[in-house]
């Protein structure tokens, strides 16, 4: 009786099959590790837009903080002005001299335009004057 | 994805699918196991919790060590083998396994076969997860994978005498409510 009782047991239960419930899949696969291999597209696509945008951020901040350091220096540089008059006289002089000259240059530059300017008048004014109205 | 547990070539995409953690590959190794796993966990588990825990371990070990099949047997049955081991890992890592029950247990129990044979497997599964934990792993162990008692007694490290003591309660316990149920069927029946 004893034998019959664990042999009808073992062979009912030993090939039994039984469905798990549905969402069970989803809690294991929420367990499992990322994927390594294969359809790896999604993780490329990620990692590649983090890097974009890293790149963006780390080259801006670096362009704003040079600029920033150009500016300051050029600020700086102002104020060793007078010591480099001091330091080196002739080429201050020069520098003077061509800072003068694109004085002059822009100066008859605008003489060139006043001219200009008037000569156009003049010629408005003649044109009224050979055919009033 | 769609495999067969008895086709190698099959089995040998699937496993090197899932060694690589694709979730396509592991799906569908999944949908074609479950069905024979999930009864072994329902087995060993006290409920339904238990049991989907044990089915959880069971998969993400199952995919770690698939590269460990060796294709000299039955896939299925080395999957069930990798399931069993990881219910009585999961039931040695519970504290006060070998409680006594203090059930009244019936010693004169004329045990009517063709109740079993009526019963369905769920049912059946449901009698055994009833049983305390012990009780039921031993049960098992001797009854559905074969072990004998000197082996249940180094896997579960108890002694021998206690292996057989536990089995033959278990047998007692499962037998009565056995007969149980079928009275109520029974009676269920003539009531109609």
């Amino acid at each position: 009786m004893e034998y019959n009782f664990e042999k009808h047991f073992s062979d009912k239960l030993k090939d039994a099959k039984l469905s798990p419930p549905d969402e069970l899949w989803d809690d294991i696969s929420d367990n499992l590790p990322e994927q390594t291999d294969g359809n790896a597209s999604p993780t490329i696509l990620r990692y590649g837009i983090a890097a974009v945008f890293a790149f963006v951020l780390g080259a801006s901040s670096m362009y704003l903080y040079m600029n920033n350091t150009f500016n300051s220096e050029s600020l700086i540089s102002s104020e060793t002005i007078e010591q480099e008059q001091l330091t080196y006289p002739a080429i201050f002089e020069k520098q003077k001299q061509a800072e003068s000259d694109l004085a002059k240059n822009r100066e008859e530059e605008g003489v060139k335009i006043v001219f200009h300017q008037a000569l156009a008048n003049s010629a408005k004014i003649r044109e009224k004057r050979i055919y009033p109205n | 994805m769609q495999f067969s547990l008895t086709d190698n070539k099959s089995i040998q995409k699937v496993i090197d699918g899932c060694l690589k953690n694709d979730r396509a590959s592991q799906k569908s190794l999944y949908k074609v196991l479950s069905p024979y796993v999930y009864p072994i966990c329902m087995r060993y588990g006290s409920n339904q919790e238990e049991a989907a825990d044990m089915m959880q371990e069971g998969f993400i070990k199952l995919f770690r060590n698939l590269g460990k099949y060796e294709f000299t047997g039955s896939f299925k049955g080395w999957c069930g083998r990798v399931f069993t081991n990881n219910c009585i890992d999961f039931i040695r890592k519970k504290p006060k396994l070998y409680i006594v029950s203090d059930e009244n247990i019936k010693e004169d129990v004329s045990f009517d076969i063709s109740a079993l044979e009526k019963m369905k497997v769920e049912d059946l599964l449901s009698v055994i997860q009833t049983l305390p934990t012990g009780y039921r792993t031993v049960f098992n162990l001797f009854i559905i994978e074969g072990y004998g008692h000197k082996e249940i007694a180094d896997i579960l490290d108890i002694s021998e005498g206690t292996s057989k003591s536990q089995l033959n309660r278990a047998k007692k316990i499962i037998q009565n409510k056995i007969q149980l149920l079928n009275k109520q069927e029974n009676l269920r029946i003539a009531n109609l």
